[in-house]
């Protein structure tokens, strides 16, 4: 690749889909090509990331100062923020459309559709998508859905306020709150519009990875990022249209009439009609059906980034890559019979109940593997500790404390007196929100120089790393203490209970902290768009990585890969292998002697080092030891 | 694994082939689990009682045999492609247009009965399901048409032949899975009154 | 709703009869105090806006017969056009005020003489009594010095931020330096690493130092009020402790490989790509450790949620609605009377069967008392959106569901009394809360739950009208729903 510069030239004729002339508007706007469009879903999440945290923040200071007027807030929300006081309507609707953007704008469009879009074709060696023309689809369908959503802040009676899973009846009758009129219906126009870009994402996005690999890009030698991302898609394939019958139904329900989701409501409440005969929980059945793969379409993306700036900057092979797989798979798998662990207290039969906690504490095996995995990663590695790798340090630290607070919540009998308290919200925060947001920054951090060719300002990526790190522990460690004292999630205010009103300082304390972390993220910003414009300009392989992407040229082109396409002769973890030069050989370099890229490397190097290397087998022997200690402990 | 090899330009036009019929078959997924999920709530609801139970109409079955009908029409439109027998093909294609179309009619006609039968959409849930579920396939069922209409006007540009199967094989698949989907959907109501 | 209502009109009655009418100002005043506690706190309150707006001046602001209009249907006024009506509505951002048909004038006019002297008293005893029921005097005491504290509070986050931008920029000018002059100055990985020590020494002092001084907060704290909430918190204990160890670990090696394996100069990584016992080892103990979970939590669920425990158990309905709970005794034949959701009106709250014999003798309160060591369970009915009837005390949570009858049964154990000598806390009370978001007032809706002994239990039982003495004018209901 080192006469890249010449190829340059001629680019066009590589272009596999005749874009020889470009315009502003096909470069920038209705862009085919995925890594323009992966830019494209990055800014649009970002921008709803930080509409989502605003809102965040103005919900948190009316939990901590509820009798205190905030004059800024009439300005900036009219007749909500009278005299200073937030609306409790609107404080519905704020932590309604924080989770709504949260979950499916920022961590499934902006995480997933980010990085599947960047990475996929590049990782695997291909030109572009299967069908670059969905891709842009896919994109301008979920700008339209952000579009409707934020319309739906300024309609009367406010947006949706039914919280983010909206639940019928709350949601499915328009006089039942302000929020469930017009700001309802737009809402579910915005998922709407979503799934069909999450559906067009991903068929797009599993068809490249499954048809479109280079020679040599066995499934077995593909990076973890690609698994994670080619699962995170079929399992989206597989449960948003799910959540779209819900959704269709919901509908019905609210316009025309039927009674899906709805019994026993009088005419008066119900539009005239008389309701009979549905279930309200038969929509949580759907909705959780998807609700809860989301977790895992949210989080499988995150870990695959983590997997990949751990083994990179440790300069270290990702311990266990079938493993890994294997997890993924596992997790995949189960997460489509555990939905039922959101519902323990909505009068299920005790034995389904069963049957679920059974399905969801098995989900922490797999989960546990991942964990220690990446712990084996760091272990004597060489920690480069840039920005991204310490991102993903900060997201394998959430999810083990976000990871087993679970345990309680998928405890049936423990679930009885946590559901729907600050436990709950403590928990997802940590486990699927910090977590996927530090894999986020993670990828973003390690990836710039990929996106934009331009390195990003480290300094700036240390601070907004520990001051987002501290503040989110600060933010939602002490909220555990809340939940086990009761405290319901989704509360306006607690003053009018004895028992919570000794969480006073501490939901000042958690305020201050989430404004903290909010400053930090002003860092992000800035550093962001500054190292867009003037930052460094960065070499072709900054990290010293194995993957793809790497190879291809610093100048975005259209095909990524000006003149042929490399080939794949070896996994993407191969660093720090004994008897190489380098600390690191990229996936497109052969062995000696290995001509045919469907042959396996060179086995002897690796051989060696894996039974006869003192060093290695000694630790073994030590980390053996304990751990024998511990398994003999636990079976005695 | 169809592992694809772009080595150049030349032969990446013919290597895009398969991924669009793999797009096809995996929005086909998407599909089939909308349809299973509503089914599935059909189930779950009818299973918690309260549940109307009344008789499909009769011109469900007759809608039924005329989607099986239009299958053949088309695996007959895909034989012809295939021998470059262009008039049958057209005809062909014709046939499996119109009998869409009229599969079309005869549920609105099916719909009709209901309501003379005093069936509603507002009303038990077990009548809601039967107008939406249906409802939703005759909305799949008009993007089905719509391709048939298209790949008939390739035809008749002489656009499809045994050289070019693409559009003509996406569209045969797309249409069995409509008539399939209803097939199944018509004995799923029948069996689960 | 419809039987405290009647209470206060009968109470009313008696207190006219024998006080005459010495101090009727006062004593108007009293039973407005006792309505608005009664049916306006959940959203009103007279010097913040709480879900409606503040009542302060109110009497002032509108003349009396307008406001016996809004009171008993605001929604009328608003259709018939008046214009201080929508102007009302509109300010509100169009929340409907829950319609009153069922007061009389001279209820409504108690209520306006009861908002007319709590505005003319001090500021600050006004909120201490309106907010007396539930809101402590502490709580006023420290929301005072909020202000104080938090401006403090906003100026070290300012001095902190300003800080944290003059430590970049002087970094940034030695990463400058340090091109520069081609070598590095900063050791940002041996910072880091560093960095990673001490936060793993301090988030771990942190923690500890919460556990010590939080835990006493909670409920897992104090004793459970209830049978089964003492094998729910030995099932807490045990996750808690086990999950506890794994967390010490795991986090332990995380930060200290973090540290310990910073990059410098000389460090090289090892290739360990592979263990197929190690990892075979840490899939075992997990699921060893979830098994014991499993198990654990199963015999807890399957003990708490056994329904043979229903059958001699007392029954008590539990209805909830926005933004309150009602609770229905069944009487002396411990039978509930039939109920349909087609009966509910405003009079009729509850929707009971006013005809059918077996509802006759149930008794119908806003409060929830036990018997303690009475075993009872809890049948669960909501009017409009799906509410949560949440017991913390009690380890006790069930969704309340239009349409889907739902149920929880369980043995209170500690008195309130009892309970109040355990806490040292005199005011202490049981409470119901709402834990499912129903709207604006959600965070408002409770009732108080008290645990008796036989005898205050009897007592309190025998005040409570039964169903039966109070006739349900059905023509009232049609009223109301045809005025809707």
């Amino acid at each position: 690749m080192s006469n890249q510069h010449s190829h340059n030239d001629d680019h066009g004729h590589h272009d596999a889909h005749g874009h020889h002339e470009e315009t502003f508007i096909s470069k920038y706007v209705f862009s085919m090509d995925h890594k323009m469009i992966a830019k494209q879903f990055l800014i649009t999440g970002i921008i709803m990331g930080t509409l989502g945290m605003a809102m965040s923040l103005i919900f948190r200071l009316q939990l901590a100062f509820p009798d205190m007027k905030f004059p800024f807030l009439e300005t900036i929300l009219g007749h909500w923020g009278k005299d200073g006081k937030l609306d409790p309507n609107f404080y519905l609707a704020l932590i309604t459309i924080h989770g709504t953007i949260m979950v499916f704008y920022v961590l499934t469009a902006g995480l997933s559709g980010t990085f599947s879009n960047l990475l996929i074709p590049l990782q695997v060696g291909a030109r572009d998508m299967a069908s670059p023309f969905l891709n842009m689809l896919s994109y301008w369908f979920f700008f339209m859905s952000s579009c409707v959503l934020c319309v739906s802040l300024f309609v009367e009676g406010g947006p949706a306020s039914a919280g983010w899973t909206v639940y019928p009846p709350l949601s499915a009758l328009p006089k039942a709150i302000p929020g469930s009129g017009t700001g309802m219906t737009l809402w579910l126009v915005a998922i709407i519009l979503f799934i069909a870009s999450a559906l067009l994402g991903g068929v797009n996005y599993i068809t490249t990875v499954l048809n479109m690999r280079t020679k040599g890009m066995k499934m077995t030698r593909l990076p973890l990022t690609i698994w994670a991302f080619l699962i995170t898609a079929v399992l989206g394939l597989l449960s948003f249209p799910v959540l779209l019958g819900a959704g269709l139904l919901l509908i019905f329900d609210r316009s025309f009439g039927t009674s899906f989701y709805l019994a026993d409501i009088p005419a008066d409440l119900a539009g005239g009609i008389e309701r009979v005969g549905g279930s309200p929980i038969l929509y949580q059945h759907l909705f959780w059906f998807l609700g809860h793969p989301e977790v895992y379409i949210i989080l499988l993306p995150a870990l695959g980034i983590t997997s990949e700036v751990i083994a990179t900057q440790s300069r270290k092979p990702i311990f266990g890559y079938r493993a890994m797989i294997g997890s993924i798979l596992a997790i995949a798998v189960l997460s489509f019979i555990v939905w039922g662990h959101h519902m323990f207290i909505t009068g299920m039969n005790p034995f389904l109940g069963s049957v679920f906690v059974l399905g969801t504490l098995i989900i922490a095996v797999p989960s546990a593997v991942k964990t220690f995995n990446y712990i084996a990663t760091l272990w004597k590695g060489n920690l480069h500790l840039t920005p991204a790798l310490l991102f993903a340090i900060g997201l394998v630290s959430f999810f083990i404390s976000g990871g087993l607070t679970g345990l309680f919540l998928g405890n049936a009998a423990l679930d009885i007196n946590l559901h729907d308290t600050y436990f709950v919200v403590a928990h997802f925060h940590l486990v699927m929100g910090s977590a996927a947001i530090f894999g986020m920054m993670s990828g973003i951090y390690h990836w710039f120089p990929k996106m934009f060719g331009k390195m990003m300002n480290n300094t700036l990526g240390y601070a907004h790393f520990w001051l987002t790190f501290i503040s989110a522990y600060c933010v939602f460690f002490p909220m555990h203490f809340m939940g086990l004292a009761g405290v319901p999630r989704r509360y306006y205010a607690n003053t009018a209970y004895d028992q919570f009103n000794v969480f006073v300082d501490m939901n000042i304390f958690i305020t201050i902290a989430a404004i903290v972390g909010g400053i930090a993220q002003l860092f992000f910003i800035y550093n962001f768009f500054n190292s867009i414009i003037r930052g460094k300009k960065t070499v072709q392989n900054p990290w010293k990585s194995n993957t793809l992407e790497w190879t291809a040229p610093v100048e975005k082109i259209h095909g990524n890969w000006p003149g042929e396409i490399p080939h794949v002769y070896r996994w993407a973890y191969d660093y720090s292998k004994p008897g190489a030069d380098d600390d690191f050989i990229p996936q497109n370099i052969p062995d000696e002697g290995q001509t045919d890229p469907l042959d396996e490397p060179n086995a002897t190097v690796f051989e060696h080092s894996h039974s006869h290397s003192p060093e290695a087998s000694q630790k073994e022997v030590v980390m053996f030891s304990g751990l024998k200690k511990l398994f003999g402990f636990a079976k005695s | 694994m169809i592992a694809t090899v772009n080595q150049n330009i030349n032969t990446e036009n013919e290597a895009v082939i398969t991924p669009k019929k793999f797009v096809l078959w995996l929005l086909i997924v998407a599909s089939v689990m909308l349809f299973a999920g509503l089914t599935s709530a059909y189930i779950v609801r009818r299973g918690e009682g309260n549940w109307l139970s009344f008789d499909l109409p009769s011109m469900f079955a007759y809608t039924t045999g005329i989607i099986a009908l239009s299958s053949v029409t088309m695996q007959w439109a895909l034989i012809s492609a295939k021998k470059d027998e262009l008039k049958n093909l057209k005809i062909a294609l014709t046939l499996t247009l119109a009998l869409g179309v009229l599969f079309g009619i005869g549920q609105w006609i099916g719909w009709q009965q209901l309501i003379a039968n005093n069936i509603h959409l507002v009303g038990n849930p077990s009548e809601s399901f039967v107008y939406i579920i249906s409802g939703i396939h005759l909305v799949h069922m008009l993007g089905g048409i719509v391709f048939v209409l298209v790949v008939l006007v390739k035809t008749l540009q002489f656009n499809v032949h045994k050289k070019n199967l693409l559009s003509i094989s996406l569209c045969t698949t797309f249409w069995h899975f409509l008539g399939a989907m209803w097939i199944y959907l018509y004995f799923f109501f029948l069996l689960n009154r | 709703m419809k039987i405290f209502i009647r209470l206060i009109q009968s109470t009313f009655i008696i207190a006219a009869l024998l006080l005459s009418s010495i101090n009727s100002q006062a004593q108007t005043a009293d039973e407005g105090a006792q309505l608005f506690n009664a049916n306006c706190t959940s959203c009103h309150a007279i010097n913040e806006k709480v879900v409606g707006p503040a009542l302060k001046g109110a009497h002032k602001k509108y003349d009396e017969a307008w406001l016996l209009k809004w009171v008993k249907n605001s929604q009328a006024l608003v259709k018939s056009g008046d214009a201080q009506a929508v102007k009302v509505y509109n300010d509100n951002n169009q929340s409907v005020m829950t319609s009153f048909t069922n007061f009389t004038d001279v209820q409504v006019k108690s209520l306006i003489a009861y908002i007319k002297a709590e505005s003319e008293k001090p500021a600050t005893a006004t909120t201490a009594s309106v907010a007396g029921s539930t809101t402590s005097s502490t709580m006023d005491a420290t929301s005072s010095n909020e202000g104080l504290e938090s401006k403090i509070n906003w100026l070290i986050i300012i001095i902190s931020v300003l800080l944290i931008m003059i430590i970049v920029l002087v970094f940034d000018i030695l990463a400058k330096v340090g091109d520069i002059q081609g070598k590095p100055v900063i050791d940002w990985y041996g910072i880091n690493g560093f960095l990673l020590l001490g936060f793993l020494v301090l988030g771990m002092g942190a923690a500890t130092w919460e556990f010590i001084v939080h835990t006493p907060l909670t409920v897992n704290a104090q004793t459970p009020a209830s049978e089964h909430g003492v094998i729910y918190d030995s099932m807490f204990n045990i996750t808690l402790l086990l999950t506890g160890i794994v967390f010490i670990i795991t986090e332990g090696l995380l930060f200290w490989y973090g540290f310990k394996y910073r990059s410098n100069a000389k460090r090289k990584a090892l290739y360990y790509p592979d263990n197929h016992k190690l990892e075979l080892i840490w899939t075992i103990i997990p699921a060893i450790v979830l098994t014991v979970l499993v198990v654990r939590g199963l015999k807890t669920w399957s003990s708490i949620t056994d329904r043979a425990q229903a059958e001699n158990a007392q029954k008590i309905e539990v209805y909830g609605y926005q933004f309150a709970w009602n609770a229905r005794y069944a009487g002396t034949d411990n039978i509930l009377g039939p109920h349909d959701f087609r009966k509910i009106g405003v009079v009729n709250a509850l929707g009971v069967d006013p005809n059918n014999e077996t509802a006759k003798d149930d008794i119908v309160t806003n409060e929830l008392h036990f018997k303690v060591g009475q075993p009872v369970v809890l049948k669960f009915r909501a009017k409009d959106v799906i509410h949560s009837a949440y017991l913390p005390h009690f380890r006790v949570q069930m969704n309340v569901v239009p349409g889907l009858p739902t149920q929880f049964t369980f043995t209170p154990t500690v008195t309130t009394a009892q309970m109040r000598v355990l806490l040292g806390k005199p005011n202490f009370d049981y409470i119901l809360l709402c834990n499912k978001i129903c709207g604006s007032a959600h965070y408002r809706m409770k009732m108080k739950v008290v645990v008796d002994t036989q005898d205050e239990y009897n007592k309190w039982l025998g005040t409570q009208p039964k169903l039966a003495s109070i006739s349900t004018p059905s023509v009232s209901d049609t009223k109301t729903l045809a005025v809707k």
